[in-house]
C-alpha cells in the first residue's frame, strides 16, 4: 500500500514536470529575436499536419525562422539540458562525489581538444551535413573517458579516487594542449572559436543533428532510469552494494558509460554548458530527496526546462546579439541555487 | 704644455673618428602627440622601426621603409617581401598581442621607435616607456583616422613626402568607387565575419571598418544596429534576407558552402541567387594602406554590374 502511495507521488511529480517542461518549450518556441505572432504560430504549426489549411497571413521567412531555426534550437536545448542533469545524476552517483558534474572525469577537456583540432583544420567539410567539430567534440569526449578509465585501472578494479584523479590530470593536460594550439595557431578567430565553445551555445543547423543526438540521448536516459536500483544501493558505498548483489565494476562501467554518451552527445551540439550538470541534480535532490527512481527522470526533465528558459534569455535578452549560454546558466542557476540550499531547513541528505 | 697638446689632439682624433664612424643621424620630428594623447619626443630620426600591428607593417612597407623595419608581430603577413626579409634574418618576429609580444626580443633589437595600436595591452607601452623605446600608438576609428595615422607615421619617420602621395592615390582611388556606386541602388548586405559555425554566425556592426566599407559602396549593412563585433541571431539574419553575403576568413579557409548547405541559409535570396562571396578580408579589418583595394572588393561583390570592365 504504502509502495503504491510512493509510486503514485513518483508519477504525479513526473507528470508535474513533464507539465512544467511542455510550458517551458511553448512559451520558447513563442518568443524570439524576430516576433511572430503566437496566433501565426498556431497557424503554421497546424498547417505542418497537413489537415489544415490556412492561408498564409505571415511571412514565409517567418515558416524558415520558426521551424528550421527556433523549434530545433529549442529541441535542441531541452536535450543538451536533459542529457547534462541526466548525466551529472549519474557521476554523483557513482562516484559519490557532491562535486561530480558531467565533465568531472575529462569529457569536457576531450571535447574542447576536438573540437580545436576541427576548428584549425583548414577544410570545413560536413560530413551527413553535420561539420567537422561536432564530430570531433563527441569523439574527443568520449576518448578521453576511455583514456581515464585505462589510466585508473588497477588490477580489474578501478577505485573511485584514481578516476578522478586520473581525470583531473587528463583534463588539465588536455585543455593546456588546447590553449598551446590556440596559442601558436596563427588563425584569426580561433581563440574567439574556442571561447564560444567553452562558454556553449546550443547550435543545430535545422533538424540534421536532432535526428541523430536525439535518439542517442532519449535511449541513454531511458536506459539509465533501469540502474537506478543500482545507483541506490550504490550510495551505501561500494563494500554495501557488494553486499546487495551488485556487480560493482561492471556497473561502475556501465554508468560510467551511460553517463559519457550523454555528456559527449550534448557537447556535440552546444559547447560546454557548465554548471546545469552539477547544480540541476543538488536542486532536484534537495528537493525530491536522493531515490535515484525519482531523481534520474526529475533531474532530466527539470534540466531540461531549465535550459530551454537559459537558451531563450541567450537568444532574447541582447537581441540581435547572442550570449554565450553557459554565462546564463550560472548567473540565473547559482542565485536560485543558493535560494534553495537556504530554504531547505533539514539537512541535505546527499 | 706638450702634453696637453697632445691630449688636445687626442681628443679632436677620437671626435673626428666618432663622427666619421657614425654617419650622422638626421634630427628627428622632436615632440610627437600619438592618438592616445601621449607625448612623445622622437629626438633623431628612427633608422630601426619595431611594427605591433600587421596594419603598421603594411603601412611602413608602403611608404618605403621597409628597410628600416627590424621587428614584426606573428601576424605580419603582407607585403610579401616582408616574408624575405624575415627568411634573410633582417626582421624578426617579435610576438603577437595573443599571447604576447616577447620584450627581451625587441629591446635587443635596439629599435629607436615602436608602433603600437590601441589594441595593444597598455602594459606593453609601459613596458616600452621603461625600456626608453619611443612608442607611437595609432588608433584610426574610420577612413579620416588612417589617412591621419599614414600622415603620423611618415611623420615620426621622415617620410611625410611619401605619406602625403600615398594618402592622395588613396584617396583618389576611394573617391572613384564612392562616385561609381553614387546613384546605385542599395542592396541588403550581411557579413559575416565568422561562420565556422552557421548556426551561431559573427558579424561587423556598428563602429567596424567593414560597416563603414559597406554603407560607403551603396550597400545597407543589416547589422548596423548592434554595436562591434558580435554573434548575430540566425532568425533576424533570416528575417532581413539580405541580397548578398559576404564572408571574412577566406584565408583560413571559409568558404561559401559552409553556409550554404545550412538548411536555414538555404532560404536567404543571397544563396538561392549565388550571392554569398568568400573573401580574404585583411585589407577591411586592417586600417592601413589597402583600406581601397578592400573597399573596391566589396563594391566589386554588391554592385558586380557598375564594375563590368
Amino acid at each position: 500500500m504504502l509502495t503504491r502511495l510512493k509510486q503514485n507521488r513518483r508519477l504525479l511529480i513526473l507528470v508535474a514536470l513533464g507539465a512544467l517542461l511542455l510550458l517551458c518549450l511553448l512559451i520558447a518556441v513563442s518568443l524570439g529575436a524576430v516576433s511572430i505572432s503566437p496566433l501565426s504560430i498556431i497557424k503554421m504549426t497546424l498547417n505542418k499536419t497537413g489537415l489544415f489549411h490556412f492561408t498564409a497571413t505571415w511571412q514565409s521567412s517567418d515558416e524558415t525562422i520558426l521551424f528550421l531555426i527556433r523549434l530545433p534550437r529549442v529541441i535542441a536545448g531541452s536535450l543538451v539540458g536533459a542529457a547534462l542533469a541526466s548525466a551529472g545524476v549519474l557521476f554523483q552517483g557513482m562516484l559519490r562525489n557532491p562535486m561530480a558534474d558531467p565533465y568531472i572525469i575529462g569529457t569536457s577537456a576531450g571535447a574542447a581538444f576536438g573540437a580545436t583540432i576541427a576548428m584549425m583544420l583548414p577544410v570545413s567539410v560536413a560530413f551527413l551535413s553535420f561539420g567537422l567539430v561536432p564530430i570531433a567534440a563527441f569523439f574527443g569526449a568520449l576518448g578521453a573517458v576511455l583514456l581515464v578509465y585505462n589510466l585508473a585501472k588497477v588490477g580489474g578494479k578501478t577505485p573511485i579516487v584514481s578516476m578522478l584523479l586520473a581525470g583531473f590530470a587528463v583534463s588539465a593536460m588536455l585543455a593546456a594542449i588546447v590553449f598551446l594550439m590556440v596559442t601558436l595557431s596563427s588563425r584569426t578567430g580561433l581563440l574567439q572559436n574556442v571561447y564560444s565553445f567553452l562558454m556553449g551555445s546550443i547550435s543545430v543547423s535545422g533538424w540534421n543533428q536532432i535526428i541523430i543526438v536525439a535518439p542517442l540521448i532519449i535511449g541513454a536516459i531511458v536506459a539509465a532510469r533501469f540502474l537506478a536500483f543500482r545507483l541506490n544501493a550504490l550510495s551505501l558505498g561500494e563494500e554495501g552494494a557488494a553486499y546487495l548483489g551488485i556487480d560493482v565494476e561492471r556497473d561502475k562501467i556501465i554508468v560510467l558509460a551511460l553517463g559519457s554518451l550523454l555528456t559527449a552527445a550534448a557537447v556535440s551540439i552546444s559547447g560546454l554548458v557548465g554548471f546545469i550538470g552539477l547544480v540541476v541534480p543538488h536542486a532536484v535532490r534537495l528537493v525530491l530527496g536522493p531515490d535515484h527512481r525519482l531523481l534520474l527522470p526529475a533531474a532530466a526533465l527539470s534540466g531540461a526546462a531549465f535550459l530551454v528558459l537559459a537558451d531563450l534569455f541567450a537568444r532574447t535578452v541582447l537581441a540581435p546579439s547572442e550570449i554565450p549560454i553557459g554565462i546564463i546558466t550560472a548567473i540565473i542557476g547559482a542565485p536560485f541555487f543558493i535560494y534553495l540550499l537556504r530554504r531547505t531547513r533539514r539537512e541535505y541528505a546527499f | 704644455m706638450k702634453s696637453l697638446a697632445l691630449i688636445l689632439l687626442a681628443i679632436v682624433v677620437t671626435i673626428a673618428s666618432i663622427t666619421a664612424c657614425n654617419p650622422v643621424t638626421p634630427p628627428g620630428p622632436g615632440a610627437i602627440t600619438d592618438d592616445h594623447g601621449r607625448t612623445v619626443n622622437i629626438a633623431q630620426m628612427p633608422q630601426r622601426i619595431v611594427s605591433l600591428a600587421p596594419s603598421i607593417t603594411e603601412i611602413l612597407f608602403a611608404l618605403g621603409l621597409g628597410d628600416k623595419v627590424v621587428g614584426v608581430t606573428n601576424f605580419c603577413d603582407y607585403p610579401p617581401e616582408l616574408q624575405d626579409r624575415i627568411d634573410a634574418g633582417e626582421i624578426q618576429r617579435v610576438g603577437s598581442y595573443f599571447p604576447g609580444f616577447n620584450l627581451e626580443i625587441i629591446v635587443a633589437l635596439e629599435p629607436d621607435v615602436a608602433f603600437a595600436i590601441g589594441a595593444t595591452v597598455p602594459e606593453y607601452i609601459t613596458d616600452l616607456d621603461e625600456k626608453e623605446i619611443p612608442s607611437i600608438v595609432l588608433n584610426a576609428e574610420d577612413i579620416e583616422g588612417v589617412f591621419y595615422d599614414i600622415e603620423l607615421v611618415g611623420e615620426v619617420t621622415g617620410g611625410e613626402a611619401e605619406a602625403e602621395a600615398l594618402n592622395a592615390g588613396l584617396e583618389v582611388q576611394i573617391n572613384e568607387i564612392v562616385a561609381t556606386v553614387a546613384n546605385a541602388s542599395t542592396p541588403s548586405v550581411f557579413y559575416g565575419a565568422d561562420v565556422s559555425d552557421p548556426s551561431v554566425p559573427w558579424t561587423a556592426g556598428n563602429g567596424t571598418f567593414i560597416n563603414a566599407f559597406i554603407t560607403m559602396v551603396g550597400g545597407a549593412n543589416i547589422a548596423a544596429e548592434v554595436d562591434g563585433w558580435t554573434t548575430f541571431s540566425l532568425e533576424v539574419l533570416v528575417d532581413a534576407n539580405p541580397d548578398i553575403v559576404v564572408l571574412g576568413g577566406a584565408l583560413w579557409g571559409i568558404s561559401a558552402e559552409d553556409v550554404t548547405g545550412h538548411p536555414a541559409w538555404q532560404d536567404l535570396d543571397a544563396v538561392k541567387n549565388g550571392k554569398v562571396f568568400a573573401i580574404d578580408d585583411t585589407p577591411l579589418v586592417r586600417p592601413g594602406p589597402r583600406i581601397a583595394e578592400g573597399l573596391e572588393l566589396l563594391a566589386m561583390l554588391i554592385h558586380p554590374e557598375l564594375f563590368e570592365d
